[in-house]
């Protein structure tokens, strides 16, 4: 048969994550800038199953002063490069850096010490550059090998180890495997195994093989062999026969390698599939004073270059406590509610009116729903009474900043510090409302003003009415329904509350009230047929701080009516976003606590159309209302106004008190009240002089 | 202690017998010791894994960057067709940790690829054998979460405990029997942690 040359498997590096963690660890607190080499360790084992490739492991022990390689793996000395830049990493000069570690491999070989050690035959060398902001690693691996002058060359073909010992023969290897093992507290990767004349099977150290050779026996090279391939031995093989060509050629021409690989499966060892070769040595003498030296890793695409790692989503703070959020409401679909649709609520950008007291406990209520995008508009500064109430606020933010700091923005910041995985964003802004008239020189801010709300509101799916007067809720009211938005209200009385979600009407062009002749469901109400805000009120907002005292310009209410509504609020936004018909989820009118009874229709159950809460009997309400179409906010002849006119209908309804009332038909509505009051009044007294006349 | 929950005295008491059977039969439990003193088990392998989509890999590095690449002598004794192209590995790490909120046993897992980035939680449910995911859409004695090592500090994935006792509660305890063992081999496979039968053998 004729020779062949003897190729070998190259070694594929195995990370885990505890590897880069402790590497991280290192540079920041050991390292520093020190780019000088760091002594490491790899392993390797050689039991694996068929069609695994050769692989080296590096894990979090990596680092280990008294490294000891796991049970029956075997220790693989390593030298780190940590480059400070990733031009050093790129620009250093690779040759030479494999150079250093073979002239470590070659010393060893020539002085002798790697007779006695021969595990200082296995070498790694990595190098790396961290960049530990973006948690991105750079990585290249080399398994450096001292190749002799001409290849090595297989004499014949690969013999399994079955072919060549009997089964019994087999049971004493391994015996006489095990026991040369329990000398050594780690594993030996690399040994000699003797045969003798009389059948005896003995495994010794390589330093010891002058007691065997030009005996009467056979010695066998033997090696812990990673490779699983049939015709090849692993890549561990290269520099022991350099090491065994150094002091045994030309004497020794051809040897005998066993490549010992030892599958245990229910605690038993298999060595069969182990393989004998018979390797024609070859010289390792140079004039160089190195042999020729390779072993960079190839990476992922087959080339001879570095590799790249992102590991932000396992190591990056933020973007663990963004799993660990949604993690922890996936737990809630697996375990309670499998159709909850969890997407649908983290995509709902949500855009807060107010960040006081319902402000604050409505994002963080919806950051506890896994939101993402949430907006605070708010005019005022962080004022001394607010901290104990107002849940993102802290006493510094009242003294950090003259006047306290914006609301808003104190608010964004606070909820980012929570969840640095939200986007929260701060805006300071006043909305302009009805009857309280803007001055000439104001006009133009007011405009800008408007913009910004609009913009806003476009820029987002739900908004929260959490403002603390009743006309400041007109404008993005009205902004609101004629965009088709989600709008959510929620305000507070002294200890009752109303949570309310705003209709929102199909089509503007439709007329408001209910189609003449339909058959109408009084226990239920569609959602696009559901009042807003002002529809049950029969006046326009106005004024109304105007006459009040200054308790009462603050919000005067029993401090625990703000966390159950702002919780109502959005626990009412999610079951809107949960019901099968969204928006147009209907209503029941709860008359004779119906509701109560009512099947559910969506994961989370009914979607009511207010809450009104009365906490001096710890009560609630769920009265659902039709829109009225005199509505002064979201009656269509408002919207078609606002839609129509634009900024200029606004600044009418900003100035004139009575132009919503006149516009709607409210005044005359007023004025048929009284005028029937008056003609009631007429009739009867008719009636009853007409009685006494009788 | 209530039905199917065990004392940390008896977990630590099953760990050590487990240790021992695994000693005995060469299987790579270990037994590990934080810098505080807590005690729990580890095992790791390396399996080939067929991942179901392919590894997203972010750009390397000499695919936007120059690189030098080493002035490398063509090396021929290199096998070319090496099995490493084609198979993906996995590599496992297992952590048994006691509970003492829920007085049972705790599974704690990380799946690695070779790079060393964790497999994302539908990746690990993507691994799970097709009969084990019929099953749990059934059982509900499995729910896989990520959680912090209690005594690591790093993200582990989690087999939450708690119906861990309701499970265990229904396999008798026989003399002779180890609660470890027998929950093991109840749960590990969905996760391929493999229990050889050989840790039913009394010793």
């Amino acid at each position: 048969m004729a020779e062949f040359q003897l190729q070998f498997a190259p070694l594929s590096s195995i990370l885990d994550g505890g590897f880069w963690h402790k590497l991280s660890n290192n540079k920041l607190n050991v390292y520093g800038l020190d780019e000088s080499p760091k002594t490491i360790h790899g392993f390797y084992c050689n039991g694996d199953p068929p069609g695994m490739p050769c692989r080296m492991n590096l894990e979090y022990i990596a680092f280990d002063v008294d490294f000891k390689p796991p049970l029956r793996c075997f220790d693989c000395h390593g030298t780190l490069i940590n480059t400070n830049t990733i031009d050093k990493f790129k620009d250093c000069d690779k040759k030479e850096l494999l150079a250093m570690v073979g002239k470590k491999i070659w010393q060893s070989i020539t002085s002798g010490e790697a007779l006695s050690k021969p595990d200082l035959l296995s070498q790694l060398l990595l190098l790396t550059y961290a960049d530990l902001k973006k948690y991105h690693y750079y990585y290249w691996f080399a398994f450096p090998c001292l190749c002799p002058s001409e290849d090595f060359r297989l004499v014949r073909s690969p013999q399994k180890l079955h072919e060549r010992l009997t089964s019994s023969q087999m049971e004493r290897l391994i015996t006489a495997y095990d026991e040369f093992q329990s000398h050594h507290s780690n594993h030996q990767g690399y040994f000699i195994v003797v045969e003798t004349l009389d059948d005896v099977l003995k495994i010794d150290s390589v330093q010891n093989i002058s007691e065997y050779l030009n005996k009467n026996t056979k010695v066998l090279f033997g090696f812990s062999d990673p490779c699983t391939l049939e015709g090849n031995p692993g890549w561990p093989l290269r520099n022991y026969l350099a090491l065994i060509s150094y002091y045994w050629y030309p004497s020794l021409q051809e040897v005998e390698v066993l490549c010992f690989r030892c599958r245990i499966k229910d605690g038993n060892c298999d060595i069969s599939h182990s393989i004998v070769l018979t390797v024609k040595l070859s010289s390792m003498t140079t004039e160089a004073d190195l042999p020729k030296c390779v072993g960079w890793e190839k990476n992922e695409r087959q080339k001879l270059g570095p590799r790249m790692v992102n590991l932000s989503a396992s190591m990056d703070p933020v973007k663990l406590s963004e799993s660990a959020v949604d993690l922890n409401l996936k737990l809630m679909r697996w375990r309670l509610l499998p159709d909850l649709d969890l997407e649908r609520i983290t995509r709902t950008r949500c855009l807060l009116l107010g960040a006081g007291t319902l402000g604050c406990n409505v994002a963080r209520c919806l950051l506890g729903w896994g939101v993402r995008t949430i907006t605070f508009v708010d005019n005022g500064s962080v004022s001394y009474s607010n901290p104990v109430r107002q849940s993102l606020f802290v006493f510094e933010d009242c003294t950090k900043v003259p006047g306290g700091r914006s609301k808003a923005e104190a608010a964004a910041e606070a909820l980012t510090k929570i969840f640095p995985g939200v986007k929260a964003r701060g805006v300071n802004l006043s909305i302009a409302m009805p009857g309280h008239s803007v001055p000439e020189g104001s006009v133009e801010q007011t405009k800008k003003d408007v913009q910004q709300l609009e913009e806003l509101i476009d820029s987002h799916d739900a908004m929260f009415l959490l403002l603390d007067t009743r006309e400041s809720r007109w404008l993005p009211t009205v902004i609101g329904a004629a965009r088709k938005k989600i709008v959510m209200c929620a305000a507070l009385g002294f200890d009752t509350f109303l949570v309310m979600r705003h209709g929102v009407k199909k089509d503007m062009e439709t007329d408001d009230s209910p189609v003449k002749g339909q058959m109408l469901d009084y226990r239920c109400i569609p959602g696009s047929q559901l009042g807003c805000y002002f529809c049950n009120d029969v006046v326009a907002p106005g004024d109304s701080t105007r006459d009040r005292t200054l308790d009462q310009q603050c919000t005067v209410s029993r401090p625990g009516m703000s966390y159950i509504a702002s919780a109502q609020a959005v626990e009412l936004l999610v079951s809107i976003l949960q019901h099968p018909a969204g928006t147009d989820a209907p209503a029941d009118i709860s008359v004779g606590e119906e509701h109560l009874k009512a099947d559910h229709c969506s994961p989370l159950g009914l979607v009511p159309h207010q809450i009104r809460g009365f906490l001096s009997r710890f009560h609630q309400l769920l009265p659902a209302s039709r829109a009225f179409d005199k509505c002064t906010a979201c009656s269509r002849t408002v919207i078609k106004g606002y839609l129509e006119g634009g900024f200029g209908f606004l600044l009418q309804v900003f100035n004139e008190p009575t132009y919503l009332e006149d516009l709607t038909g409210l005044t005359q509505m007023h004025q048929d009240t009284i005028d029937a009051e008056v003609w009631d009044i007429d009739e009867d007294e008719e009636f009853s002089s007409m009685d006494t006349s009788s | 202690m209530a039905a199917g929950s065990i004392s940390e005295k008896k977990f630590a008491e099953c760990a050590i017998h487990l240790l021992e059977k695994s000693a005995h039969q060469k299987d790579h439990w270990t037994g590990e010791k934080s810098s505080s003193g807590e005690v729990y088990l580890q095992k790791r392998c390396t399996i080939p894994c067929q991942l179901p989509m392919p590894t997203t890999r972010e750009r390397t590095l000499s695919d936007s960057q120059n690189i030098k690449e080493p002035v490398e002598d063509l090396d021929e004794a290199v096998v070319q067709d090496n099995v490493s192209t084609s198979t993906s590995m996995v590599t496992f790490v297992y952590h048994v940790v006691y509970n003492a909120s829920y007085a049972v046993p705790v599974l704690y897992f990380n799946a690695y690829k070779p790079d060393g980035q964790l497999l994302s939680l539908e990746e690990v449910w993507a691994i799970v054998p097709q009969h084990y995911q019929d099953r749990l859409r059934e059982e509900r004695w499995t729910f896989i979460t990520q959680q912090e090592h209690p005594i690591l500090g790093r993200p582990f994935y989690q087999l939450h405990p708690c119906h861990t006792s309701t499970l265990m509660s229904q396999i008798p305890d026989t003399p002779g029997s180890n609660y470890l063992i027998s929950w093991m081999s109840a749960v590990g496979p969905v996760l391929r942690l493999e229990m050889s039968m050989r840790y039913g053998e009394i010793i």
